[in-house]
């Protein structure tokens, strides 16, 4: 007995606007804009290949998997936490780009977030920061150039990434929209 | 080729959509509301194919299907069901289904299917 | 029967793969984008889920499984999606919403979108499912949710096995974990919500395939940390009408059990005032208390009434209302668990509602993958103002301050 199902790969045709959710991504191509909301201590990460028309934006909460407190594993087959941690997010989405037809070469980046916002007691510190840090290091290790950034402060932000012009649309709750 | 179909799901919804699905290809000779219709029905039509739910009131399609393939073992019945558990499409196998088709469907599946189980020659 | 984080996870797991497989039908089915936003295992009754749906007016769609587990699922949205939804399923019919087609079509669309919700959990157990035939529910006209699941009942199970206790109220044994999934859509927040209600004894049955018996709560001990906190929000109500003179009540409180990547995906994208303040002890963590900026500018008139205020003299009004909600809100955990929970000095948001969330869960997520919800929101009846309440536990201090409520489990 054969099993019918259905492809959803194909369903239909790329929405406008594509929503990412924490530690999560998703790759867009013109005509198509990537949403992200609520950065605070998070960090967006926004790769285009302008000429390719292919973009995509990461939401990543830590910097990295190993530096922090090794947790009980997760028994799924694929890792779900690689969106969640900087270092392994931004390989993993340049070789989704890469695999859509961009050029690492002409891959841009732009990074967005990593804010203070508080300074907890129990915390060790300035997750914001070396979330940046590890952006910055990550994008410089896989051959991508960070054309423009928009970090640190003590507030947070709203993304909004245009897969054809690969501008990055930033909205805080107060003041004005910023594009990098 | 075209083909006689008898439609069999609980929902007016799912045997309309399967209607128009299949109007432009083949032929909706019946339809029945749950799995007593679908073996009186199949007993008076004798369809080419059958398109079979399978969670219905009175009698579900995995017995209608047992026991359509008793009567007519030559009988093509394809299950066209929202339940996609591993579990169910064992029973399926075992009452004799041809096909499975999980909803929601498209077109393409259903038309596959039935050239599938049928043959496309006549 | 006693509950374990992995368990819970698990849970948590099957229930977001189950949502993503429905939501991938609806989008297949109608053209909308879904995709799912949170999963959450609550440890909520089923009359809770029923007061969520009767509060805002959702229209839905029930299916009742036995087999492997038992219990039901419930497909809801608001009652102007459902009418787009005819529209997208079947053209033409929403002219007339009661038709037999127009319920029809979103029977099937519940059919269809439960029964894949279901399937996973079927082959995660390696056994079947059955499911029931869609029911189509709406529960304005007086009818609750238990006189639907009571008159179509499970395939083959058990009668419910409800029992109305003196006082009037129904003392719901039968479920203790929902299983709450919102799927949003792009266009709007609004959108639509699954639930799985299983019953006590399939919880039973998953926990013994997936769980860490070692590891386990009585589940008694969660329905008392739940009671706890309806109690601290409770508290923190009295506490705000004493301050700004205004009634209020307590409208949600719930316990949950969420990835840490969710919780700031259950606030929206707009601004949000309040307070944020660090809690330590047995158990420590995070809480939020926020306001819309209407609801702001309401509490800071009722806290300051016919005076000139400065913008910092209302800021520190509402710090000084963070303070208090909180207080009220954690005494009385410290009270239950016999210790003493230090608060820390609130420190005032003004920004991004998921922004200001985010730094919270960011601290947990170093050390946990999933986190209990506290979430709680206290209004006032005229709507003046709306409160919410949002404390994060470590989880692994959480689980020792369950030991304490149960000592008996150790």
């Amino acid at each position: 007995m054969k099993v019918y199902t259905t492809d959803r790969s194909n369903d239909r045709s790329e929405p406008e606007r594509i929503k990412v959710g924490v530690a999560d991504y998703a790759i867009a191509h013109a005509g198509s804009t990537l949403v992200t909301s609520g950065l605070g201590s998070c960090v967006g990460i926004a790769l285009a290949d302008v000429e390719a028309g292919v973009a995509g934006l990461a939401h990543a909460m830590l910097p990295s998997a190993g530096a922090e407190t090794k947790r009980e594993a997760a028994e799924d087959d694929v890792h779900p936490d690689t969106w969640k941690y900087v270092d392994t997010a931004v390989p993993e989405l340049v070789r989704e780009l890469t695999d859509d037809g961009a050029e690492r070469s002409r891959i841009e980046g732009r990074i967005a977030g990593g804010s203070a916002m508080f300074e907890f007691e129990s915390s060790a510190g300035a997750v914001g920061e070396r979330n940046v840090a590890a952006a910055r290091e990550a994008l410089g290790a896989n051959g991508i150039t960070l054309i423009d950034s928009d970090v640190g402060g003590d507030y947070g932000r709203s993304l909004a990434f245009d897969a054809e012009t690969g501008e990055l649309s930033i909205r805080r709750a107060h003041g004005e929209t910023h594009v990098i | 080729m075209a083909r006689s179909v008898l439609v069999v799901d609980d929902s007016a919804f799912m045997r309309n959509l399967l209607k128009q699905l299949l109007e432009d290809d083949h032929e909706v000779v019946g339809e029945a509301e749950n799995g007593v219709e679908a073996v009186e029905l199949y007993r008076e039509l004798d369809p080419d194919v059958v398109t079979m739910d399978v969670v219905m009131p009175i009698r579900n399609g995995i017995e209608a299907t047992s026991e359509i393939k008793s009567i007519d073992p030559d009988s093509s019945v394809i299950m066209c069901t929202s339940v996609g558990q591993e579990e169910k499409m064992r029973e399926a196998v075992e009452a004799g289904a041809d096909g499975y088709i999980t909803k929601p469907f498209q077109k393409p599946n259903v038309l596959e299917a039935i050239d599938d189980v049928v043959g496309v020659e006549a | 029967m006693n509950l374990d984080v992995q368990s819970l996870r698990t849970f948590s797991r099957l229930a977001h793969s189950g949502a993503e497989e429905a939501a991938g039908s609806l989008s297949t089915l109608t053209g909308f984008d879904a995709r799912v936003a949170v999963t959450k295992v609550e440890m909520a009754t089923r009359a809770d889920v029923e007061r969520e749906f009767r509060e805002r007016d959702l229209v839905s769609v029930h299916i009742g499984f036995s087999g492997a587990i038992e219990g039901h699922t419930v497909l809801a949205f608001d009652r102007e999606r459902a009418v787009s939804l005819v529209d997208a399923l079947v053209p033409g019919a929403s002219d007339d919403p009661d038709s037999d087609l127009a319920t029809s079509g979103l029977k099937e669309l519940g059919n269809i979108m439960l029964g894949g919700f279901i399937d996973g959990w079927a082959d995660f157990l390696g056994d079947s499912i059955d499911i029931t035939t869609p029911t189509y529910v709406e529960l304005d006209a007086g009818r609750s949710l238990q006189d639907v699941i009571g008159a179509e009942g499970v395939p083959g199970g058990a009668a419910d096995t409800d029992v109305p206790d003196p006082s009037g109220t129904t003392i719901d044994s039968d479920h203790v974990l929902a299983f709450r999934n919102h799927l949003e859509t792009v266009d709007e927040e609004a959108g639509f919500y699954i639930y799985m209600l299983p019953t006590q004894e399939s919880v039973e049955t998953i926990v013994d395939v997936a769980g860490n018996a070692e590891d386990a709560i009585p589940v008694e001990t969660f329905t008392s940390f739940s009671q706890m906190i309806s109690e601290g929000a409770g508290q923190a109500s009295e506490d705000l009408t004493a301050m700004t003179g205004i009634d209020t009540n307590v409208d949600v409180s719930r316990l949950s059990f969420v990835p840490v990547e969710g919780v700031p995906m259950e606030l929206t994208d707009d601004a949000r005032r309040g307070v944020v303040l660090e809690f330590s002890g047995t158990p420590s963590g995070y809480i939020a208390i926020l306001f819309d900026p209407e609801s702001a500018e309401s509490v800071a008139d009722a806290l300051m009434p016919g005076m000139e205020s400065d913008p910092a003299m209302r800021k520190s009004a509402l710090q000084e209302i963070g303070n208090i909600v909180t207080s009220g809100f954690l005494d009385g955990w410290a009270n239950a668990l016999e210790t003493t929970i230090e608060i820390s000095p609130p420190r005032y948001v003004d920004d991004i509602a998921s922004a200001i969330v985010d730094p919270l869960v960011t601290e947990l997520a170093r050390t946990q993958d999933y986190a209990f919800l506290i979430d709680s929101a206290i209004a006032t009846p005229d709507e003046t103002f709306t409160c919410d309440i949002y404390a994060l536990p470590d989880e692994r201090e959480l689980r020792a301050a369950f030991d304490q409520l149960a000592p008996e489990a150790n």
